[in-house]
């Protein structure tokens, strides 16, 4: 009996030992591996280009992980500094910068850029990866949106917004939240800007739109209502934009529907214009179907400016000492912000190059040329407080394009308030 | 088969195979924590990995010593009751008591990289394209720079200003100084080697050795000592000047510049104050640096919701609606699933079988299948509810606007939980019904009691006696029924957002404190678990209430 218990003992202690030897082995090679967080989207897009990065640098593995867009940002602000967090995070709004940078997740990536490399970018594009006067991120594409136009609908481009008729715009927006990123362009026709701008034209934390220039822009909004500003919802907009214009009699009442001759919205749509979708099967295309057009004039004239969005390349802040990949990272930044990447990118996914020549010769393509036509672009906020600004703003324009609010003037003062209270608890 | 392992496990005899098959277990179970232990060494939590060692030494100790059965039963139970419920609980009791959340998301240490990492600007002047030389003569580091603008070369020492080369000192390297560049022919070439030097290669140096490299600083400004020349990542040098310098005994911040955004002014120091971060001179109204750490705040966050202007008014209309929606669903639910119950039990109805089977069907659905089923016909525009069962015009925004208004979002939201309620209620009380024995009916009967005297006075107390304690639970249980709230209306709709807090029109507690827990306009962790502390006492003394004045029922037998 005991030297059967010497014996077990004896297998289990070498069971111990040999169990424990193999799970050591693994970490040392998991020390050269770049990790790299995006969205579906992002990850389909790079997947190719980092792919390349990957075999030319066979020290390293680029490891792609999928995240969900909505809420990889909450989750870095948990994840990076428990120390689970990637190196890169890959297609990041630039308005998220701020927020991220405030939350202990990013590190500025000034040191790292040849002073020639901030030339290589269109205007803004670098400039929205800057926070407290420091780069967060590399540019990967932009986006903007424009006033796509049925052309067999509205042979014309617009040029006041009082053309548009009620039931003609087709424009995306949540309905609880609205959706003041889609809603800007209208609001700055009245002359009222998100924030006040300083002598160098960056934003200040100071709300701007709480002026006359607000309240007429709210009593407009009442005035228009749900009505003008289409159902909010993105399948139904594209069907109605897509179909011609035909009136039917459903249960002795009269429907119309294809009434949508202009849609707001930017180049992420286009793929589903030009393939057609759902119950709407044919497409429509470029110069021929539709047109790209600048947004047209507000009521008084003032010419509409719309937020210029960058996707990007940010940096996680790492733990002290690990040079290593720090290297590495910024090596795959530049490589995903040069020109031959860019170009690629935009080759096969229809993204707005910000690299500068690449941009150049993506020109030739209708659809970049249209939206960079239309571009009269201010960089998106971000501020770490545009996170709770999206929704106090947004949910102030749902209930007064709702008909929620008796008086719209009043309840924008407020929601400018609150706003205001939002960001100074923040910043300080 | 099992029952001889159970044998082996035991104190009588233990049989070979028995044994080998626990030592395999424990084997592979040491080998992991083992590894473990490892991890937690090279990361240096020594706390951790000595609390794993001892564990693992009390585990074998357990499974290898002869007798002690019951604990080799329990053994597995109480370790994961420890990680999944004890340790949540205090981890969450003791957020409670602290600031955690978006910008206190880390310890200090974290906070102090966070305001380094960003304590410096980048100056005017060249930037140079760089290779790691060592001097032949007495073996020191420095830069062999190009500079990018005019292609000259110099060595670049720690703490001297740069030294030019001359031509043919050096030799050029044939591939482009950018390494993206992309005429490869025109492009600016770096220098490689140079005379009396040894060049470098990073690949070969350990983490020590590059943050050597790293601390080098060429003056390139003998007037400004804060001002010179680094790499960060060895192929780029460029003049920086640091903003702001650490000193780690006093601890505090001292700016060395004016700001450029106006955040500090040179010899302005930050001190860490009391809310975790650091402020102009450790004053709490004072102006702060961006990088904040988790501090214990006491009661504040008690404070906050008890004192809050801002959360005062959500706070009352969820709370009240976390009752009626409590309430409300324990009622709706009894009454018919009762109703139906007393119904099917009728000796006379045919089919009864049948009827219960289609009646238990909504509760044999996954509820977060029916939930999202509920969201489609529940749509505004096209959901079946609006135009089938109401004939209203398809795709009109006029429709019923179920789920998007708050009364209508209220009512959708009992009415669905109804239907995922009532079949629990249905088969319980079913169940007592049947225990209660028939000659009390029939004495009733022939004592001439009406149906609804006998349903009131007879039938119902003796249910409640059982069922009692069971409405009280499915009450806790729906008080914090986050499933369904999140799956319908994700406590929407919401409010004109007037108030700091984002809350909506079907918002219980739960999902309002999920929502300050994480939702996208910033993470509270600190005051969520101080309102989940609260729930917990809200939900125990209604139980323990309830209980209590149920044991009344309990009298009538």
């Amino acid at each position: 009996m005991k030297t059967t218990t010497r014996r077990v003992l004896g297998l289990f202690t070498a069971l111990t030992v040999v169990g424990a030897g193999l799970t050591i082995a693994s970490p040392v090679s998991a020390a050269s591996e770049l990790v790299i967080w995006a969205d579906k989207g992002t990850l389909d897009t790079i997947k190719g280009r980092v792919g390349a990065w990957d075999t030319a640098n066979p020290e390293f593995t680029a490891k792609l992980v999928e995240k969900d867009f909505g809420t990889v940002r909450e989750i870095l602000k948990t994840a990076v500094p428990g120390g689970t967090g990637p190196d890169i995070l890959a297609g990041a709004a630039h308005d998220w910068i701020g927020n991220l940078a405030a939350a202990n997740v990013l590190t500025p990536i000034d040191q790292y850029l040849p002073a020639n490399f901030k030339d290589d970018f269109v205007p803004g594009a670098l400039q929205a990866m800057k926070y407290n006067g420091k780069y967060y991120g590399t540019p990967g594409w932009t986006e903007n949106i424009a006033i796509l136009r049925n052309v067999k609908k509205a042979p014309k481009a617009l040029k006041s917004v009082n053309d548009i008729k009620d039931g003609e715009l087709g424009i995306n927006y949540d309905a609880t939240n609205s959706d003041p990123y889609h809603m800007y362009p209208f609001q700055s026709m009245f002359n009222a800007p998100v924030f006040k701008q300083d002598s160098k034209g960056d934003w200040t934390n100071t709300v701007g739109m709480g002026s006359t220039a607000g309240a007429n822009f709210a009593k407009w909004l009442k005035l228009k209502g749900t009505k003008f500003f289409g159902p909010p919802s993105n399948a139904k907009i594209l069907c109605d934009f897509l179909n011609p214009t035909k009136t039917t009699t459903v249960k002795g009442k009269k429907v119309t529907t294809g009434a949508i001759k202009y849609w707001v919205t930017g180049a992420w749509n286009i793929n589903a214009i030009e393939a057609g979708a759902g119950g709407c099967k044919t497409g429509l295309q470029v110069g021929k179907g539709y047109a790209i057009d600048p947004f047209p004039t507000g009521p008084t004239g003032i010419k509409a400016k719309q937020f210029l969005g960058i996707r990007g390349y940010v940096m996680m802040a790492s733990k002290p000492g690990n040079v290593t990949n720090v290297a590495a990272a910024v090596d795959l930044m530049r490589w995903m912000s040069s020109e031959s990447v860019q170009f690629n990118l935009y080759d096969n996914f229809n993204k707005t190059p910000a690299n500068k020549l690449a941009l150049v010769r993506a020109k030739d393509n209708p659809v970049v040329a249209g939206f960079a036509n239309a571009a009269n672009t201010v960089p998106m906020p971000n501020s770490p407080a545009m996170a709770a600004a999206w929704t106090i703003w947004g949910k102030a324009q749902t209930r007064i394009i709702q008909g929620k609010e008796a008086k719209p003037d009043v309840a924008w003062a407020n929601m400018v308030k609150a706003l205001q209270t939002t960001i100074d608890k923040t910043s300080k | 088969m099992v029952g001889k392992k159970l044998k082996a496990w035991g104190e009588s005899g233990p049989s070979l195979s028995g044994t080998l098959w626990k030592l395999g277990v424990l084997g592979t179970v040491d080998a992991v924590a083992v590894t473990m232990i490892m991890v937690l060494v090279s990361q240096e939590l020594f706390t951790q990995a000595l609390l794993s060692v001892v564990v693992l030494l009390i585990v074998n100790w357990i499974y290898l010593r002869k007798g002690g059965l019951p604990a080799k039963y329990l053994t597995p139970g109480v370790l994961f009751l420890i990680v999944f419920q004890v340790y949540v609980l205090i981890f969450s009791g003791y957020t409670a008591f602290t600031n955690y959340g978006s910008a206190h998301n880390g310890d200090k240490g974290l906070a102090i990289q966070t305001i380094k990492n960003a304590a410096y600007r980048i100056v005017d002047g060249p930037d140079y394209t760089i290779n790691l030389v060592k001097d032949d003569k007495d073996g020191s580091r420095a830069f062999l720079m190009t500079n990018n603008l005019d292609g000259t070369v110099s060595i670049g020492k720690d703490k001297e200003l740069p030294v030019a080369l001359a031509e043919g000192q050096y030799t050029l390297s044939t591939e482009c100084a950018d390494k993206y560049a992309e005429d490869t022919v025109n492009c600016a070439k770096a220098a490689l080697n140079a005379v009396g030097y040894t060049t470098q290669d990073v690949s070969t140096f350990s983490e020590k050795e590059k943050t050597r490299w790293l601390d080098i600083k060429v003056i390139s400004d003998p007037s400004n000592p804060n001002v010179g020349i680094r790499t960060s990542e060895f192929t780029i040098a460029l003049p920086s000047e640091d903003t702001l310098v650490f000193d780690e005994k006093a601890d505090t911040f001292t700016a060395l510049v004016d700001d450029d955004y106006g955040n500090y002014y040179a010899g302005d120091v930050f001190k860490p104050a009391v809310d975790g971060f650091y402020r102009l001179d450790g004053v709490l109204e004072n102006a702060k640096l961006d990088g904040g750490w988790r501090v214990e705040v006491g009661l504040a966050n008690f404070e906050t919701i008890f004192t809050d202007v801002q959360l005062r008014e959500p706070l009352v209309k969820v709370i009240t609606w976390t009752f009626m929606f409590a309430i409300l669903t324990v009622l709706t639910t009894f009454i018919l699933g009762l109703f139906i119950a007393l119904v099917f039990n009728h000796e006379k109805l045919r089919g009864k079988k049948f009827y219960r089977v289609v009646m238990i069907l909504p509760y044999a659905f996954p509820g977060f299948l029916s939930a999202y089923v509920w969201v489609g016909l529940l749509n505004r525009e096209n959901g079946f509810i609006n135009t089938v069962i109401f004939g209203q015009q398809p795709g009109s925004e006029a429709n019923f606007p179920w789920l998007l208004e708050e009364g209508p979002a209220r009512l959708a939201v009992l009415l669905v939980n109804l239907w995922l309620g009532f079949p629990y209620m249905f088969l319980i009380t079913t169940g007592a019904l049947q225990s209660i024995p028939s000659e009390l009916n029939e004495a009733a009967e022939i004592d001439g009691a009406t149906g609804w005297q006998n349903f009131r006075l007879i039938k119902l107390p003796l249910l409640l006696i059982s069922i009692a304690p069971l409405l009280i639970a499915s009450f806790a249980f729906n008080f914090n029924n986050f499933t369904i709230i999140y799956l319908l209306t994700k406590g929407g709709p919401s409010d004109s957002g007037l108030t700091d807090y984002d809350v909506g029109g079907t918002d219980i507690l739960i999902t309002f404190v999920y929502k300050i827990a994480f939702s996208g306009t910033g993470q509270n962790f600190g005051l969520a678990s101080a309102f989940s502390i609260l729930i917990f006492f809200v939900v125990a003394t209604i139980s323990l209430i309830s209980f209590r004045r149920t044991k009344k029922f309990e009298e009538i037998v």
